[in-house]
């Protein structure tokens, strides 16, 4: 049986996790288990993309910390019989499987983005190097884990059948919340954004990602920022795109005032479709974008922004 | 109070990366090495810890070849007391189960209170060798430290999530696994280059490691974009022909 860890959040499962069903059953000819951490979840969309098994594993107490989420995790996990484990590579899912895997002494490969058979055995393909290269490794072991990026495959439905219980565990939390400073309003993770509209040097200041924000909003993207853009102070690091910060693969990347640092652009080459908005037309973001305007993200952004609306409605 | 941190050392992140022609490898001559970013942010957290406290003692460790030293030399600079390398000729042929058994080991060997490290190394990226190594060992861990400070009788780390800033209270006991951080590490000094010289680096040789769990096959260059093309209309209609280009080519709006 192949394991699959499904994130869930608002009660939902995510989309990325669903990703994870589809891919299974494209790859493993096998049963598929799931399990989720939570009390509540709306289950039907597990069964319509082709699971047998949903369980939701539910701590005794509340927990928040990876540690405390690996460690239920490992107790519901330790007697289960499952040969491959799948983890979404999000960013708590990444450390999910590396402590689970640990704890079930499984060896495991992170951020895969392909899978192909080669003399009969699984080969696995992971960017290095911030997507400036990319390693195939195999492993030699009947059991083990991998954890796979979003947008690799599209959730397809399969429905099954299949059956939920929900199971509960010892949850215990070993590090305490002394404060909390929450955020306005909740923003996409650029490692998970289907879209991303992204700033450099070019927006000049933190006020300058405003327009940005509003596109964002609007096509339900996320914000990114070249290292330059972060360096300055303008916005915080959990939004950085390249070599020193996260390395992305959305549908549509729109880098506005971003002139191509290599560190960066080696972050979001993988992206499917790149959109380049700069003043300078020989900057080397150009190089790799589809679509390309010269000229003042101040004036194209807003418009960008207009336009769709004015479609929408 | 001993505070252990692991530093890799990485090919410098502005610098061009090529593929050996026949896949083997990644071509690292003429190519700069330095530090870890994200691990000189755990060395400066520690060495923050040392200027605040009496009695902590800092150490670094690391897994490689003889060039490691300069890494670590560059460490020791910054304010590192000593520094220890399990020396191995090709370090990044190993797997997760090898290197972390090795140092665990060295762990077991020291027993630190504290263990910094980066939250990945900018080259493997294999990026999760310390969740391994905490979850085995048994060390309350925590990830992506943004800001951190040192109290009478724990460390206060802040860390980012999708729902804000949470500041956690960590006890000394533990693994700390920093992002970038809200400061910057220092660089050393020339009192501190000097002062490094005669401190000392272990060394643990270890070879032939065998039973390897995940094999290198071959690596590869990412596959080149076809140069795209610039819409030369003048505004507002280049706005347009953007949106309906995204829309009726490619179908990502």
């Amino acid at each position: 049986m192949i394991g699959i860890f499904l994130e869930i959040k608002d009660g939902k499962v995510k989309k990325h996790s669903l990703e994870l069903i589809t891919f299974a059953l494209k790859n493993y000819n096998s049963e598929i288990f799931t399990f989720a951490l939570g009390e509540d979840v709306e289950k039907e969309e597990v069964f319509k993309h082709g699971a047998d098994y949903f369980y939701l594993v539910s701590p005794t107490e509340k927990v928040e910390s990876e540690e405390g989420i690996i460690n239920s995790l490992f107790e519901f996990l330790k007697e289960k019989d499952l040969k491959v484990l799948i983890f979404p590579a999000s960013n708590t899912g990444r450390i999910i499987a590396a402590g689970v895997s640990a704890l079930l002494n499984l060896p495991l490969i992170q951020d895969i983005i392909e899978v192909k058979e080669e003399n009969g055995e699984k080969i696995f393909k992971r960017p290095i190097l911030a997507g400036k290269a990319y390693v195939w490794e195999k492993i030699n072991s009947e059991k083990y884990s991998i954890s796979l990026r979003s947008n690799i495959v599209n959730p397809v439905e399969n429905p099954k059948n299949g059956k939920f219980e929900k199971i509960v565990v010892k949850g215990k939390d070993s590090l305490k919340v002394l404060e909390i400073k929450e955020k306005e309003e909740e923003e996409i993770d650029v490692s998970e954004a289907e879209i991303i509209v992204s700033g450099g040097r070019g927006v000049g200041g933190p006020e300058g990602f405003e327009p940005l924000r509003e596109l964002a909003k609007l096509i339900k993207a996320a914000v990114g920022a070249s290292r330059a853009a972060v360096d300055a102070g303008w916005i915080d690091h959990s939004h950085q795109v390249g070599q020193t910060g996260k390395t992305v693969s959305p549908n549509l990347y729109i880098a506005c005032g971003i002139s191509g640092a290599l560190q960066h652009l080696a972050g979001m080459r993988t992206s499917k479709v790149i959109v380049a908005i700069n003043k300078d037309p020989n900057a080397p973001i150009f190089q790799i974008a589809d679509y390309g305007i010269v000229g003042d993200l101040f004036q194209i952004v807003p418009a960008l922004t207009e336009e769709i609306k004015k479609l929408r409605t | 109070m001993k505070i252990l941190v692991l530093a890799k050392r990485v090919p410098d992140t502005g610098v061009p990366i090529k593929i050996k022609p026949d896949g083997s490898g990644v071509d690292l001559s003429s190519i700069p090495f330095v530090m870890n970013p994200y691990d000189e942010y755990a060395l400066e957290a520690a060495l923050r810890v040392k200027e605040k406290k009496e009695n902590v003692e800092v150490i670094l460790l690391s897994l490689g070849n003889e060039e490691y030293k300069e890494t670590l030399r560059h460490g020791l600079a910054m304010g590192a007391d000593r520094a220890k390398l399990i020396k191995y000729e090709k370090p990044n042929e190993l797997d997760i189960f090898q290197i972390s058994n090795l140092i665990i080991e060295e762990i077991k060997k020291e027993n630190p209170d504290a263990i910094f490290c980066g939250k990945k190394a900018v080259d493997d990226e294999r990026n999760y060798l310390h969740i391994y190594i905490a979850t085995k060992i048994q060390k309350p861990f925590i990830y992506g430290a943004v800001n951190f400070e040192v109290n009478n009788s724990s460390f206060k780390v802040t860390k980012e999530t999708e729902k804000g800033l949470f500041i956690f209270e960590v006890p000394f006991n533990s693994f700390i696994i920093f992002d970038k951080c809200q400061f910057e590490p220092r660089y050393p000094s020339l009192r501190g280059i000097m002062m490094a010289k005669s401190k000392k680096i272990d060394e643990i040789i270890v070879s032939n490691l065998t039973d390897k769990k995940i094999e290198t096959l071959r690596f590869e260059s990412p596959p080149p974009r076809k140069t795209g093309k610039i819409i030369n209309l003048p505004f507002p209609d280049n706005v347009k022909e953007l949106i309906r280009l995204l829309k009726e080519e490619s179908k990502v709006l």
